[in-house]
């Protein structure tokens, strides 16, 4: 078994990480450092540190340490050039003086023509890895759960709650992010406990643990935003048990970050769980008692440990060659380590060579989850709320928390305050994004006094750890720096989630339905080569391929457009006729059936929402139709307005189960009744009436309406009859040389009756008396939705209205959009235009200054004049559409 | 992100399948003084703690609801049909 690495195969074993394996290896600088290139090793090996991060068969920014090797994966490491070990960026490290903390805001700022060729090469030097930009999208599942009580951390107190809350007679759900519980946890105690435990819990048929699955954020509900290998799980818990464990303390003295230097946890997995023996010669730094064990665990791995040095209190006897109380100094090394600097509590300091250095530093709160659980159930335990519990005290106090999440959590209210902690004067505080703790001072000399300005600035906090290795240092140094009140009262930084790193993809999983409605007669415009456009949720036709011969059509002959994506509504009950009064602004009690009305839908504050038409049906029902991309919410409007008023309404949404076509030409008729034995004359049917006839066999509510200004027929009869209906119209038409029209077509003949479309001319401000409607409103209702707001904006002028305009012939067709000037000023903005084939020149609506809205009035467009027309631009007098 | 459940005829719906519909308001007197019309017409109270609001359940059963929520936690305090009483958190 082995896995490929830059070039070369390289052995894995049972069980490892990719980092154990490289390390077994050989691999010993598995990264260059982000601004300066420095080499840097393995440190952590918990996922927390940035020193890792490799390309995985082309994914990016993988961490070795938390990835299991897989035979056949294809490894390198990023960030270097012309590789890790021998990185020639490395010389930017001696030009450190030229790039001073907040570079990129201060160098090559000026000339102004400097930044964008010093932009590129920064972008190639600085960052880490590159992304395959030629990936096709991935999808990912998302899996919804619902436990009673969610333990994150499957450690000695994780377990320990889950057993106990499973006791209370809960559903428990663990999730750790390691492979098995306990898998990386070098021989001893704690091992020896977690097995324990786990062998409890995985007996117990009320807990299920869930490995390899990482909580990357806590959100209200509560909810737990999971990481799984193949899937992102949104966890739903009545209670969560917070047992993230605990991490040594990040400390900082000069060349703290040579590769060799581990934290104490790290160095132990490497030897104890993965059989891999970190170096020859070791110093361990021990600042607690656990770390006596991470000494005892290598030198069982054949390390010998040169020295344990000691904080005051903490007894190594009989541990390594020499125990020596005092700290770490200072490292020694160019590559990698060669030595440590002590400096004992007596004062003295000595040298002593090593290639490996643990620093079991004090167990610090592992921060990021904690930080995140204000106002939610939640309680903490183990490290996560004791740092640096002995195995007795996480397993009582584990228990402890099951059984009171399992009672039911009060809300966790206070959050974390941080430990105050001290900071090496000199060494890299940032390992993420290369910073020093000159640097930062530096920052501070420059005014950037609260650690909150102070992480901006620096961008220290701001990498793949997210401040989990440097947040408190970072504050530390604020204070040393500056004990003034600013550095004194400045807030922890902000913890957001993710907690982990996490791929575009996983944060969009589960989010990728895209909802695309297509009418029964879909395929039949693809299949007569028709180009699409979005219409709300619809695709709708464009263009059949000839705009001009289509428009054609219908002015002269015959032509027929799909409609069915117009909302259809079918209205009845005891109350429908007082709440249709209440809707719309223009009366409908008067209405008989046969006859319909063209109707305005307002909001509470008078603005124009959608239009449509109101047909009065025989028995008291009505049929309304809305625009295409209003149907949905017009849905939710009603039934909204429905429950407010307490009326007594059925409202059936019609919109998928009919199909609907217009037929429009002056051969409208003619076609029609080829296909129908129904009288479909003038004095029977004429316009703005609709009927029940039976169209091709089917029977049709048909509608006579003008919108494109010519005689038409809207046949509105159920979808599976659409397909057989659509063809017998074209076949029906053939000797009128029918073509079917999209909207590009729809909208010049709609325009040049200067018809408007709600949402093109209209914006969120747009009331009726903006758009001469008038007619449209009767404010002597007793009350309809808007009413109040019209009744106030009637008594000013509107500052603008929309207004039909032409240009004269041989013209160019503004663009929409276009900005509309008179005498020099700006005075609207065109909202439609398009030249006119019927009168063979452009035409257009505008929003023009009230005050110049007059018909004949002059305006520019673009440079160009324009005449403001006052009414429709072909057949004002409407005897085309009513014939 | 927002996360909570609404309590329908179908069990606890997740809120990402429900539309907001706002808070719930008293309805406007037809001879309200202006003053209290413009209020009512262009104003929320954008209430920081317990509200009364209106969920359309858009990816579901198509319905209004109404639920307490508490905007500070996103606590549903009170489900569809149930009674809420102040401090009942």
């Amino acid at each position: 078994m082995s896995i490929e690495f830059e070039g070369r195969e390289v052995a894995i074993q049972p069980g490892d990480s990719l980092a154990a394996a490289l390390y077994r290896d050989g691999v010993r600088v598995f990264s260059r450092s982000f601004k300066y290139h420095r080499p840097r090793g393995l440190y952590c090996l918990s996922g927390d540190c940035p020193n890792c991060l490799v390309t995985v068969d082309g994914e990016v920014n993988i961490r070795a340490c938390q990835c299991a090797a897989k035979a056949g994966q294809v490894v390198s490491r990023q960030n270097a050039w012309p590789s890790v070990d021998r990185d020639a960026l490395n010389v930017i490290e001696k030009m450190h003086p030229l790039m001073p903390v907040g570079f990129y805001y201060k160098t090559m700022a000026k000339p102004k023509f400097a930044w964008p060729l010093a932009e590129g090469v920064i972008r190639r030097v600085a960052g880490l890895g590159f992304s395959d930009k030629s990936d096709a999208p991935v999808e990912i599942d998302r899996v919804n759960r619902h436990p009673d009580v969610l333990v994150i951390g499957a450690g000695v107190a994780g377990l320990s709650a889950a057993i106990a809350a499973a006791e209370g007679g809960k559903r428990v759900m663990v999730i750790d992010e390691q492979w098995t519980p306990g898998a990386r946890v070098a021989a001893g105690p704690t091992k020896e406990a977690i097995d324990r435990l786990a062998a409890t819990a995985a007996s117990n048929p009320g807990i299920e643990v869930s490995s390899g699955t990482a909580a990357i954020g806590i959100y209200e509900g509560p909810m737990v935003l999971a990481l799984a290998d193949d899937h992102v799980a949104h966890i739903h818990p009545q209670a969560i048990v917070i047992a993230a464990g605990g991490m040594e303390v990040h400390r900082i003295f000069p060349n703290n970050d040579l590769p060799g230097i581990f934290m104490g946890r790290g160095a132990a997995r490497l030897a104890g769980a993965h059989g891999v023996k970190p170096g020859e010669r070791a110093v361990v730094w021990a600042e607690q008692p656990e770390a006596i064990e991470h000494a005892r665990t290598l030198i069982a791995a054949g390390v010998v440990v040169e020295a344990v040095i000691t904080a005051p209190g903490v007894d190594a006897s009989g541990v390594g060659n020499r125990q020596i109380e005092g700290s770490i100094v200072e490292a020694k090394g160019r590559k990698k380590l060669s030595g440590v600097v002590v400096k004992t509590t007596g004062g003295a300091t000595e040298e002593i060579n090593c290639d490996i250095l643990a620093i079991g530093s004090e167990i610090q709160q592992n921060m990021h989850l904690p930080r995140l659980i204000y106002d939610l159930p939640c309680i903490l335990t183990g490290d996560s709320a004791h740092p640096g519990s002995s195995l007795s005290e996480a397993e009582s106090n584990g228990r402890e928390a099951g059984a009171t999440a399992a009672a039911g959590l009060p809300l966790y209210v206070n959050p974390p305050a941080s430990k105050p902690r001290t900071c090496g004067t000199a060494g890299y505080v940032c390992l993420c994004e290369d910073v020093s703790v000159k640097e930062v001072e530096q920052a501070i000399d420059e005014g950037f006094e609260s650690a909150e300005l102070l992480k901006r600035y620096t961008t220290v906090t701001m990498g793949p750890c997210q401040g989990r290795l440097c947040a408190d240092q970072l504050r530390a140094i604020a204070e040393r720096k500056t004990p003034s009140e600013a550095a004194r009262v400045s807030a922890p930084t902000t913890l957001r989630p993710p907690v982990r790193p996490i791929q575009v993809q996983q944060a969009a999983a589960g989010a990728r339905h895209h909802i695309e409605r297509h009418t029964p007669l879909h395929q039949r415009h693809l299949e007569m080569g028709a180009t699409t456009l979005w219409a709300g949720p619809w695709k709708r036709i464009f263009s059949y391929g000839d705009m001009q011969a289509e428009y054609e059509a219908v002015r002269h002959r015959v032509g027929v457009i799909d409609v069915g994506t117009l909302g259809k509504f079918l209205l009845a009950g005891p109350d429908v006729v007082e709440f249709l009064e209440r809707i719309y602004p223009m009366r409908i009690a008067d209405l008989e059936p046969g006859r319909l009305r063209y109707g305005l839908m307002l909001e509470e504050g008078g603005v124009i929402i959608d239009d449509g038409t109101v047909c009065a049906l025989e028995g008291g029902a009505f049929y309304c139709t809305v625009t295409t991309s209003g149907a949905e919410r017009l849905e939710s409007w009603m039934l909204d307005w429905r429950e407010a008023w307490g009326l007594d309404v059925f409202v059936v949404n019609q919109t998928a189960s009919l199909a609907a076509v217009n037929v429009a030409g002056p051969h409208a008729r003619d076609l029609l009744q080829k296909l129908s034995d129904d009288p479909l004359d003038k004095e029977t049917f004429p316009y703005l009436r609709h009927r029940r006839i039976t169209v091709n066999g089917v029977s049709c509510l048909a509608i006579r309406l003008g919108f494109v200004g010519e005689l038409a027929y809207e046949l509105h009869f159920p979808a599976a009859a659409a397909v057989d209906m659509w063809d017998a119209i074209l076949e029906a038409g053939k000797e009128w040389d029918i073509r079917p029209f999209g909207l590009d077509a729809q909208r010049l003949l709609r325009l040049e009756k200067g018809h408007i479309i709600i949402s093109q001319d209209t914006d969120f401000e747009t009331n009726p008396w903006k758009v001469s409607m008038e007619w449209a409103v009767k404010l002597d209702k007793p009350d309809f939705v808007g009413k109040a707001a019209l009744v106030r904006a009637q008594r000013r002028t509107p500052r603008e209205t929309l207004v039909p305009w032409q240009m004269e012939p041989g013209m160019a067709t503004p663009p929409e959009g276009m900005t509309v000037t008179i005498g020099g000023n700006l005075a609207g903005r065109v909202t439609s235009s398009k030249m006119s084939y019927v009168l063979g020149h452009p035409v257009g609506l505008a929003w023009v200054v009230t005050e110049h809205a007059k018909e004949g009035g002059t305006i520019t467009i673009g440079g160009a004049p324009a005449t403001i027309a006052g009414h429709a631009f072909y057949d004002p007098e409407g005897v085309k559409l009513r014939a | 992100m927002s996360h909570f459940h609404i309590k329908t005829p179908f069990g606890y719906r997740p809120v990402s399948e429900f539309s907001y519909g706002g808070e719930i308001r008293p309805p406007l007197a037809p001879d309200a003084p202006d003053e209290e019309a413009i209020d009512h017409l262009w104003l929320r109270a954008n209430v920081d703690g317990v509200q009364r609001e209106r969920w359309f359940h858009t990816s579901g059963t198509r319905r209004w609801y109404t639920i307490v929520r508490d905007t500070r936690t996103n606590l549903v305090l009170a489900q569809p049909g149930e009674e809420y009483q102040e401090g009942s958190a």
